[in-house]
């Protein structure tokens, strides 16, 4: 009973810190968790030891849940946002950005559902492809890699007076494209092999990283852009989906989400693409739908598969930032699994609650607030968050990644290409040429 | 339906001055954009924003790329090592206590030691490019190194350290293996090797994992244990076979170790040919060795290293105090020994 007791209260414990925090724009959870597990860390004597895994779980599941109302509603995107940015904003701009929010939420119950009825699947036929799967991953992610780099098109194509101009319109976005991904990876070169970051903090080395290329381009684009937002309608009997929609979006987010919740270092704007692709399947509600299950599965469902122990996955196969911030401090048993679902269902469906509540909040913050002034407080906040945690080093890795951050936002490419931070070295470490690079670079002088 | 009937239609060209910049709309001579609020005179280019960011992030990598180059990799103490530095790029200096080697998987392993605390280097699928590297230097129990790598902790296997460069290690100390005779070999010895010239005079017994020889130097007796593995690693067939068969001397690098209370001695890398070598064949060396896989045998230690009570010996927190060396009758151990301590 007390067990009990502990788990449920951490669990709801988790999903109000996680709505709270999501509701803010440019608060990433994995930064979130990185603080809450120094906080948890020095009161390691006082918390109870079996509260720290539901806590955490509630916290990333109540995030994938709420980040759908700073993404669609306050344009602060992350790393999964080409997903549902676009038809996110159009939908703000034509008055429904509260029916969009709650949309992406009810493709997180879905995606909680696929969890549940995904079980057995996990457990017994998961690991076996699991098991051929991981030592062909060099050539998994060159492929993928391979696969971004040639599906970015040509937006500019056909304008313009003479053949420079309409062959510079052809390529501008695609050589940013190009360049993004290239000077992504670099970045992620000298990150991955040596941070300049304080060894003291290093598990939170690649936080600046991705505030910089992510969240203060979002930023800056806001304070720089202008544009009214219109007043947004609260539907109170109904949302505009039917049967066909919920069976499109479940099947195309399912897929996106598997897809990134499984292989390493594949967000959910990279899955989007490919099981867009997959499925041929088009339209702003799939879209958002689909991006809500995908969001759900690529969170929380990477971070379960920690749970799926094996005779031949001993150490599960999670992936993703919360299962190697709590590495140091937790390892999985055999019998966690249920445990841990069963607080995901619980906080999934407390956060779907918190959502259409916190999702009227918003629409009534929207009228109220200036946006450029809560753009600059964020800005300083995240600031002070990067100095407090990393010190003056993780400022200038924040500054630096913030200005190849900017290329896809100016230029007009895809934001998922900057996941070249982790995609390019990690390829290059898997195919046993890392050290050579690092080398070459002169990283690691002994 | 266009109405005929209507007065033409002028389209008025509006300049591109009169509209606002951020929303498009008509504004007029207007400073502030009365649909957006957007202020229309002074205003930061997108222009400059975007070469801001194209210059910043070529001239930032660069500025990283040095400052990365420049930064020394910290020195860190064992025990100083915290969860938060899960992933650091540290150094660490200290001497190997333990090193495996597993060639079909191509993974090697080290534990190291600082005055601190023992840390595990795991090399995975990297034992070949860095044989290929040290060649016969390859760092070996006892010698003091330094290694740069990445730091893993975790709840379930603590702390350890990934290397993949042999670049990385650098031997500061190349731990020499001195000689020593078997009737200098005390307690303090465990754990060290050393290097024998001895005889082989028995397989005392033999048991499921392996066999237990008695040699000699002339100067005392003791058991040597040959693991069916470390059998494995001999590549030289006359080495191998000779090992058993009394009368062949050798010269082996062995560790001192202490089994209940017992010391023997233990073959310390016998892959490696510097370590073990023939000197001289036995004469009933030309017989086929084949490895016993009959039943433990049970019997009687031929010979006896002579083992005080008081020489406890205290390894890696194991306290033989009150094991074996304090009682007088033999007892069976999990292998089929049967150890016995004469006083």
């Amino acid at each position: 009973m007390h067990l009990f007791l502990t788990v449920l209260s951490y669990t709801f414990i988790g999903t109000a810190v996680g709505s709270l925090v999501s509701f803010f724009p440019s608060l990433h959870i994995y930064n979130v968790a990185g603080i809450a597990l120094l906080i948890w860390g020095s009161l390691q004597n006082m918390l109870p030891e079996i509260g720290m895994v539901p806590f955490f779980t509630s916290l990333i599941v109540a995030f994938s849940f709420v980040n759908s109302i700073p993404m669609t509603m306050l344009s602060a995107a992350d790393e999964s946002a080409s997903a549902i940015i676009l038809p996110g904003t159009k939908n703000l701009l034509l008055g429904k950005g509260y029916e969009t929010v709650i949309m992406s939420g009810i493709g997180g119950l879905i995606g909680i559902i696929l969890l549940v009825a995904g079980t057995p699947f996990f457990y017994y036929i998961m690991p076996y492809i699991n098991n051929i799967t991981r030592p062909n991953l060099a050539w998994i992610l060159l492929t993928v890699i391979m696969y971004m780099i040639f599906s970015e098109w040509p937006k500019g194509a056909g304008h313009g007076k003479t053949v420079w101009q309409k062959f510079s319109g052809a390529w501008a976005n695609l050589f940013a494209g190009i360049s993004a991904w290239a000077l992504s990876g670099i970045l992620g070169i000298f990150i991955i092999n040596h941070s300049i970051i304080t060894h003291q903090m290093a598990f939170q080395n690649i936080m600046p990283v991705f505030i910089g290329l992510f969240a203060v381009p979002s930023i800056i684009q806001n304070l720089l852009l202008s544009f009214e937002i219109p007043e947004q309608y609260v539907s109170k009997e109904s949302i505009d989906l039917d049967f066909k929609t919920i069976v499109q979006s479940t099947y195309s987010g399912g897929l996106a989400g598997m897809l990134c919740s499984y292989i390493p270092l594949i967000t959910m704007g990279i899955g989007s693409i490919m099981a867009g692709a997959a499925t041929a399947l088009r339209g702003d509600k799939v879209f958002i739908l689909g991006g809500g299950v995908a969001k759900l599965l690529y969170y929380v469902g990477s971070f379960l598969f920690l749970f799926v122990i094996t005779p031949i996955s001993p150490f599960g196969f999670a992936k993703g930032g919360l299962n190697i911030i709590i590495k140091p401090y937790f390892y999985p048993m055999e019998n966690d699994y249920f445990l841990i679902l069963s607080c995901i269902v619980l906080s999934g469906f407390l956060s779907f609650l918190l959502l259409m509540y916190l999702a009227k909040v918003a629409v009534v913050f929207l009228k109220k607030v200036n946006f450029k002034q809560m753009y600059v407080v964020m800005l300083i906040l995240v600031t002070i968050f990067i100095y407090y945690l990393t010190g003056w080093n993780g400022i200038f890795v924040m500054v630096v990644s913030t200005c190849i951050g900017t290329i896809p936002v100016f230029y007009h490419c895809r934001r998922s290409n900057l996941m070249g931070v982790l995609l390019i070295p990690i390829t290059l470490n898997m195919a046993g040429y890392g050290d050579a690079v690092a080398d070459f670079l002169h990283l690691v002088n002994m | 339906m266009e109405d005929k009937n209507a007065a033409p239609v002028k389209e008025i060209q509006v300049s591109s001055d009169a509209n606002c910049p951020s929303c498009g709309k008509f504004v007029g001579p207007y400073e502030k954009c009365p649909y957006c609020q957007a202020n229309l005179k002074k205003r930061l280019s997108l222009k400059l924003v975007k070469r801001i960011s194209v210059i910043g992030s070529i001239v930032g990598l660069i500025m990283l790329w040095y400052a990365s180059k420049m930064q020394e990799i910290p020195v860190v103490k064992v025990s100083s090592i915290t969860e938060r530095m899960n992933n650091a790029l540290v150094e660490v200096v200290g001497a190997i206590v333990a090193a495996r080697f597993d060639e079909t998987k191509n993974n090697f392993s080290y534990t190291v030691a600082d005055e601190t605390g023992k840390m595990k280097l795991n090399g995975f699928n990297a034992l070949t490019d860095f044989k290929k590297a040290f060649g016969d230097n390859m760092p070996q129990e006892g010698d003091k190194i330094r290694v740069a790598g990445q730091l893993n902790i975790s709840e379930k296997f603590g702390v350890s350290m990934f290397i993949k460069n042999p670049k990385r290690i650098v031997v500061v100390e190349k731990y020499i293996v001195c000689e020593k005779k078997i009737k200098d070999i005390t307690v303090k010895d465990a754990k060290k090797s050393f290097c024998f010239k001895v005889t082989i005079e028995d397989v005392e017994r033999e048991f499921s994992v392996g066999k237990s020889v008695s040699v000699s130097d002339g100067t005392g007796s003791i058991s040597l244990t040959v693991f069916n593995s470390d059998f494995e690693k001999i590549t030289d067939t006359a080495t191998r076979e000779n090992l058993l068969f009394p009368g062949a001397e050798y010269r082996m690098v062995a560790t001192v170790d202490s089994y209940r209370g017992a010391i023997q001695l233990k073959l310390k890398n016998p892959e490696n040919p510097k370590n073990l070598e023939c000197i001289k064949k036995s004469s009933g060396a030309d017989l086929q060795f084949s490895e016993d896989k009959t039943s433990a045998k049970k019997r009687p230690p031929k010979k006896i290293m002579e083992y005080k009570e008081e020489d406890t010996i205290k390894i890696e927190g194991e306290d033989f105090s009150d094991k074996g060396a304090s009682e007088d009758k033999p007892k069976d151990d999990d292998n089929g020994f049967i150890i016995k301590e004469d006083k």
